[in-house]
């Protein structure tokens, strides 16, 4: 066993659980799979625990089962980073994003090229298989339930409303943070380095924050889901991503007749840093 | 009825003026740009979803008297 997957000494042995969002049941891509209602044995876990090998390069983390939990992480930027510690005050004025960027300095020094890079790669790759795992899900959701998909063809006007309980119904992102210090939180200790998983989809899921949410309710009035994360590293493409959603709904809807799982098939979904489908047949014949 | 605005914890989201955007105004950025106010009569259900819309919960609805 590498340092990297062994369990830290700090780490109660009570709280380590075999879960992680690779493969755990319900998480490896499987057909009729259903990623996020597998989560729901999380319900019956403690507000925190800890997972060996939970994130994609292999590391531990501490797992957050309710959604105040990842409010009160995510808000706290200072006491939890990203992996990307690369907003801080910035110099210049920008009109455009990569300008920003190039401009920005963080602890008095400019960002170097892996890290131009990196923040490059971050933003077009953020925007490239979300939104598509987005309306992945959303589409089977139709697909599955023909009386949803014609509630929002004879009424459009609720796709807004039905795309928002989809984001978090049907979330895709996991956020992993990395503590700056020791942090005490329901009386567990973690400590500087270690990681934190604010997983979106089980947070969105939270019986404590949501009536009913495993329903989905396209009138659901109360929605303060977290598809786009919490605090100052809020998901800086979330308004573009909600017109993306919304859109690709308005305009499927108005010019693909009504369409179902193509019968013999079943949708393939997983889980892991982002929740997608991989394989989904549409039929509308 | 009242809104408490909490500046500091507003991320950004608009989720309150995509809520009710005659109440809410926000800067430039996407940000709350208003500080704590009293609500229009007839505008307290809208200003109240509106609140609650804030998925960091830097809007509070505090009432002033009178029935929740």
């Amino acid at each position: 066993m590498s340092s990297r997957t062994a369990i830290p000494p700090h780490v109660p042995p009570e709280l380590v659980r075999s879960f992680n969002f690779w493969s755990a049941p319900g998480m490896k891509p499987e057909a009729g799979g259903d990623p996020h209602a597998a989560l729901a044995c999380l319900r019956d876990e403690p507000r925190i625990f800890y997972s060996a090998r939970n994130t994609a390069e292999g590391y531990g983390t501490w797992v957050l089962t309710r959604a105040e939990d990842m409010r009160a992480v995510l808000q706290d930027a200072a006491a939890f980073s990203s992996s990307r510690k690369l907003f801080s005050p910035l110099v210049g004025e920008a009109e455009d994003f990569a300008t920003f960027l190039v401009d920005a300095k963080v602890d008095g020094r400019p960002l170097n090229g892996d890290e131009l890079i990196g923040m490059g790669v971050l933003v077009f790759v953020a925007g490239l298989d979300t939104v598509a795992a987005a309306l992945g899900f959303d589409f089977n959701y139709l697909a599955a339930n023909p009386g949803a998909q014609s509630d929002l063809r004879t009424h459009p006007e609720r796709i807004p409303n039905a795309a928002e309980e989809m984001l978090r119904a049907f979330s895709t992102v996991h956020m992993v943070r990395v503590a700056n210090k020791d942090v005490e939180l329901h009386g567990v200790t973690i400590k500087a380095g270690d990681r934190v998983s604010c997983a979106t989809m089980v947070a969105n899921r939270d019986t404590n924050e949501f009536a009913n949410p495993d329903c989905i309710d396209f009138k659901r009035e109360v929605n303060r889901h977290v598809a786009f994360a919490y605090g100052p590293h809020r998901c800086v493409g979330s308004h573009l991503a909600r017109r993306e959603v919304i859109i690709g709904l308005e305009e499927w809807l108005r010019r693909m007749p009504p369409f179902r799982i193509k019968e013999g098939t079943a949708p393939v979904a997983h889980g892991g840093t982002v929740f997608g489908i991989e394989k989904l047949v549409l039929d509308w014949s | 009825m009242r809104i408490l605005v909490d500046k500091a914890r507003c991320a950004g989201h608009a989720r309150c003026y995509a809520t009710a955007p005659e109440i809410f105004v926000l800067d430039d950025n996407g940000y709350i740009d208003m500080e704590s106010f009293d609500v229009q009569p007839g505008q307290e259900e809208l200003a109240r979803r509106g609140a609650r819309a804030c998925p960091e919960r830097a809007l509070r609805v505090e009432h002033e008297g009178g029935p929740k």
